[in-house]
């Protein structure tokens, strides 16, 4: 927890460091000019501030050479535009499967049903509809295909026997 | 050498810019080349690690290029790239910080690692130390400050942001930077009190 005095250090800082309103700044210097502490303290942070803007910093050179540097920022620069390229790839493969997925998920069945719709509504040929009721009940038999069938109109069924067939025999 | 015998060297960075902007990267090798030990300056007094100083000044000149279209040049070349470089070392030292918790060196901070009260402390005009003697104290005191402590006096003084600016680079409230910085200063100052003595002791 800060106490007072370090509060006030802070704010004489501010003043040091600009950081004041204008209001705030005559507050600070009104009462600086009547503690010996604060002035002090104002005096201090001000050689200080004045002495490590003047030495600034101590220079640093980059410990490798020169073209080992620039290699190596080329290299980085090469690495990072190839994994720039493949994001727009994977981005199309993504896109591409979210068509593949909206045909699957919702087309394909709305086509099934709009043609299961299409044969319901849809008037059959005449041609069809007379062959239906003229045969009215009748059996059939395919020795080739080995089944045999009954078609009963009244009972609206058809029976389908089929027998198994040995290739052998 | 261009149409009218000129050097990319000879080109101011802003041209160099301009260039390494349609992907010419001769041009921009000439901006590292030039710009190359400030930048590393700039990491290096932040993370005080010569290995990771390289890196993130590497990292910062591979980001620069990449962001080079976001560069208007409201600002020198040179100070929006120290900006792109000091928010790589902010991110990196906030990763360090998760990894490894600080609190020890913050109570040792906060139990008097420094003397609670600033010291007094004034140079004459006459007894001035030599600025490589200063710069060397200086440096000697940035390397024993945390890394919060450290950044929040090389943002501001050497980097000139405000307090608020510091704040909002280092996700803290104005009072911990001025906090910090108060702390930071009180450091420097017994260092170069100390100096001070020896000197007047040889």
């Amino acid at each position: 927890m800060m106490n007072n005095a370090e509060k006030d250090e802070l704010r004489i800082q501010a003043l040091v460091d600009g950081e004041l309103s204008e209001p705030e700044a005559l507050t600070v210097r009104a009462w600086i000019a009547k503690d010996v502490e604060a002035k002090e303290v104002y005096e201090s942070l001000k050689c200080l501030k004045a002495l490590v803007d003047e030495a600034g910093e101590l220079p640093a050179r980059l410990p490798v050479q020169r073209d080992y540097f620039w290699a190596r920022i080329q290299e980085g620069i090469a690495a990072d535009s190839s994994s720039e390229e493949s994001v727009p790839l994977a981005e199309e493969a993504i896109e591409a499967s979210s068509w593949v997925g909206v045909l699957g998920r919702y087309l394909i069945p709305l086509l099934g049903a709009l043609a299961i719709a299409i044969a319901v509504v849809l008037p059959r040929p005449e041609s069809e509809i007379e062959s239906v009721s003229l045969s009215m009940e009748h059996e059939s038999e395919s020795p080739s295909a080995n089944y045999m069938s009954f078609r009963s109109e009244s009972a609206g069924m058809t029976v389908i026997w089929l027998t198994s067939y040995n290739k052998d025999e | 050498m261009n149409p009218i015998g000129e050097s990319l060297e000879d080109l101011e960075d802003a041209e160099l810019v301009d260039q390494a902007r349609q992907g010419e990267s001769a041009a921009y090798e000439v901006l590292v080349s030039r710009h190359r030990d400030k930048i590393y300056a700039r990491a290096f007094s932040m993370v005080r690690s010569e290995e990771q100083a390289l890196d993130l000044s590497q990292e910062a000149w591979i980001k620069a290029w990449r962001k080079l279209h976001q560069f208007h040049g409201d600002s020198s070349f040179v100070t929006w790239l120290t900006r792109v470089t000091i928010n790589i070392c902010l991110d990196h030292l906030r990763k360090r910080k998760r990894e490894r918790s600080e609190s020890i060196e913050e109570l040792d901070e906060n139990q008097g690692g420094v003397e609670r009260k600033l010291p007094l402390f004034e140079i004459n005009p006459t007894e001035r130390l030599e600025r490589q003697e200063l710069r060397t104290a200086i440096d000697k005191g940035l390397a024993q400050l945390s890394a919060d402590h450290r950044t929040v006096l090389v943002l501001h003084q050497f980097e000139g942001l405000e307090y608020k600016e510091v704040a909002e680079r280092m996700n803290c409230s104005i009072g911990t930077v001025m906090s910090r910085l108060f702390y930071a200063r009180k450091k420097l100052a017994a260092l170069l009190i100390d100096l001070k003595c020896e000197r007047e002791n040889r």
